[in-house]
This record gives structure tokens, sequence and C-alpha cells, in this order.
């Protein structure tokens, strides 16, 4: 009696099944490649995002140094700093370093320029902004205090920008005052 | 079968390598099958997601993009000024021209930013601050003697709620502007464009 002929012992017929394997392996790679393709674009939305957030805080610093201010710490119409916001606050760390105003003053009208920028800065991010001039240890800040760090689980944005002034006589060259805004969402 | 071939079937039952071939193309067609069917239901499935997931980014963009082609709206623009700063006047006759739903103008908006599909409400608002002492005299200001907002929207204001609530989804930004009064030009005010989309 003759041997039976099964599937695993009929090379030529297992080559069949194995091609077929091979194809759906073929197809698995594809759909793998394509779900890749698509995580991709979702790594695109997510760039979005952060380009979105970085335009939040350069918007934010333009607009918070052009607005006008005026301050008068004791309402008397006397003394009184009146500008833009970057004048302001230049003039204002310029008249504490030589003593014009006290620092109670100072703090005053840093709590009066919180006030502002925390009304431009989109609702629900987090903020700290910096002036300082680059010869003086003074230094204004705003939003998140200095002493505490910055919240690293978060993306931060940064807008910085340096002002030449002249007007502070000290030579040609004057005294820059360097501006830092960085935010976050919450 | 056995009806038209009498006599094929014990044949064909006979035939041993016959029948394993037969199991085995069977074996092979259904794994081609199956595997190509999940092939194509992945292939579809998958699209489906990009569609959808196109339509959801695309109108995450819609509502900065919108918000930024305002801020840079010629018309809007105060004169002499740099781009970005907005100017009072021109943003009261823009919200009275778009406040008539039916006007010209409010096609033109409409077609303009691509707004043809989704229904939007644009907000303006110049922020005032001041601070006074106990007695009254005032320590800080910063902006206009007072506050001012403007706004449209792509349905009566009294139905923006409702919408609201009915919409699939609804987006808002807020980009930050400054807006001067034409008649105290030096006192730039800090204000903001707030866009609200929803479809």
């Amino acid at each position: 009696m003759s041997k039976a002929t099964v599937i695993s012992r009929d090379i030529q017929g297992f080559e069949a099944i194995f091609d077929a394997i091979l194809f759906l392996t073929i197809l698995s790679i594809g759909a793998v490649l394509l779900q890749t393709t698509l995580v991709s674009s979702l790594q695109e939305t997510e760039a979005d995002s952060i380009t979105e957030t970085s335009v939040q805080s350069r918007a934010s610093m333009e607009v918070f140094l052009r607005t006008w201010v005026y301050f008068d710490a004791d309402g008397d119409g006397e003394d009184f700093i009146r500008g833009d916001t970057s004048s302001a606050v230049n003039e204002a760390i310029h008249q504490l370093r030589t003593g014009e105003i006290s620092q109670q003053e100072f703090e005053q009208f840093t709590t009066a320029l919180n006030s502002v920028l925390r009304s431009i800065v989109p609702p629900g991010h987090g903020y700290r902004f910096k002036a300082s001039l680059d010869d003086s240890s003074v230094t204004m800040t705003l939003g998140l205090s200095a002493d505490e760090s910055l919240p690293t689980s978060r993306n931060l944005h940064f807008a910085n920008g340096d002002w030449v002034v002249p007007a502070l006589g000290a030579g040609d060259s004057g005294i820059t005052l360097k501006f830092e805004l960085v935010i976050w969402i919450r | 079968m056995r009806f038209l071939f009498p006599n094929s079937r014990g044949k064909l039952l006979q035939d041993d390598e016959a029948v394993v071939g037969v199991k085995e193309d069977t074996l092979a067609l259904a794994v081609v099958l199956i595997g190509f069917s999940i092939f194509v239901a992945s292939i579809f499935s998958s699209m489906l997601w990009v569609e959808e997931s196109r339509k959801t980014n695309e109108f995450h963009d819609d509502a900065p993009r919108i918000a930024d082609e305002i801020v840079l709206l010629p018309n809007l623009r105060a004169p002499n000024a740099e781009p970005g700063i907005l100017s009072l006047q021109a943003i009261e006759r823009m919200a009275n021209e778009l406040s008539d739903l039916e006007s010209e103008a409010s096609s033109e908006f409409i077609r303009d930013h691509g707004l043809e599909e989704i229904g939007y409400l644009v907000v303006i608002e110049t922020i005032q601050i001041e601070e006074t002492t106990t007695g009254g005299e005032v320590t800080f200001t910063a902006g206009l003697t007072e506050q001012h907002t403007f706004q449209w929207s792509s349905v009566n204001p009294d139905s923006i709620d409702a919408e609201l609530s009915a919409a699939q989804q609804v987006l808002s930004i807020r980009r930050p502007v400054n807006i001067i009064d034409e008649n105290m030009p030096e006192r730039v005010a800090p204000g903001f464009v707030q866009v609200v989309i929803w479809r």
C-alpha cells in the first residue's frame, strides 16, 4: 500500500503556502510603513503647536514693550515716569540705581507693570519677564519670581531683546538693556 | 455536480495528490485572501483616519491663521504704524460693517479668510489698567482712558451660545496686539484679537 500524500510531505504544495505567507509578510511590512508615515504627520502637528506658543511669546513681548504707561508713585503729578514700557522700565531701573526712586516705589511700579503683562499674556500660560541693565545688578522681574525655577516639565518659549540706550550717558556705546520673556502652557 | 458528472467525484477523491493539491491551493488562497483583506481594511481605515486627522489639523490651524490675518489686515492698521498696531477707529468701522451678516463686507470677509464651512466669532478688545491712591489720584495707568470691545460673528450674537453648545469642535485663540486711538496716538494700548471658531 502506497504511502498517503499529505501537505507536510508535499514540498511543491508547501512552497505555495510559503509564498502566500511571504506575500502576507510583505503586506504587513507595507502596513507598518504606512502607519509610520501617519505617525510622522502627527509629529508635524506637535511641531506646529510648539511654533504657535513661540509666536505667542514674541507677540506678547512686543505688545508689552510698546504699551504706553504712566507711573507716579504718590499721585501728585511730579516725578513721574511716562512712555512706552521699554523706556519706562529703563528709566525706572536707572532712577533706582541713582536713588531718585526708592526700592518701595520701584516695587510698586513693578507690581503695576505685572498687572499689564498678566493681561497681555494669553490665559492658561505662565510667564516670567526679566529686564536688566548690563552694567548693574538691578533687575526687574515680573511673573514667576527670580527665586523660583522655571517649570522644566513644560515647553519653554523665550523671546529676547537687547536695547542699547545711549541716553544713559555711558559713552558712545550706550548701555544695553536686556529683556527676556519666557512663557509656557500651564 | 454528481448529476452532471456521475463518475468524476470518485476519481477525484481517489487521486490523493489531486486532493492534497486542492487543499494546498485552498489553504494558500485563504491565506492570501485573509491577508489581503486585512491589508485593504487597514489601508482603508488608515485613509479614513488620515482624512479625519487632516480635517482636524486644518481646523486647528484655522484659528491662529485667521487671528494672524486679522492682526495684519491693512485696513485695520493704524496710520504710519508698524504692522500689528491697529487703529481703534478702523476696528470700530469694520465691526459696524461686519455686524450686518447679509452685507457684501461680511461675504467678502468670509471669502477672504476661508470661513465658508465654519462658524466664527471675532472679539477685539483694548486692555485698560489704572491704579489710584485712596484719595483718587492716579498712580499708574496703561493703555487708553477707557476699555473698548468690538465683535462680529457668523451668526446673530444672541444665538452664539446655542451654536457653541451644538458644535462638534470649538477652538479659540488670543493674539496680543497694540491698539491706537487716533485722537491720542502716543497712548499705545495693549489689547487682543480673540478668534473663536466652531464646526
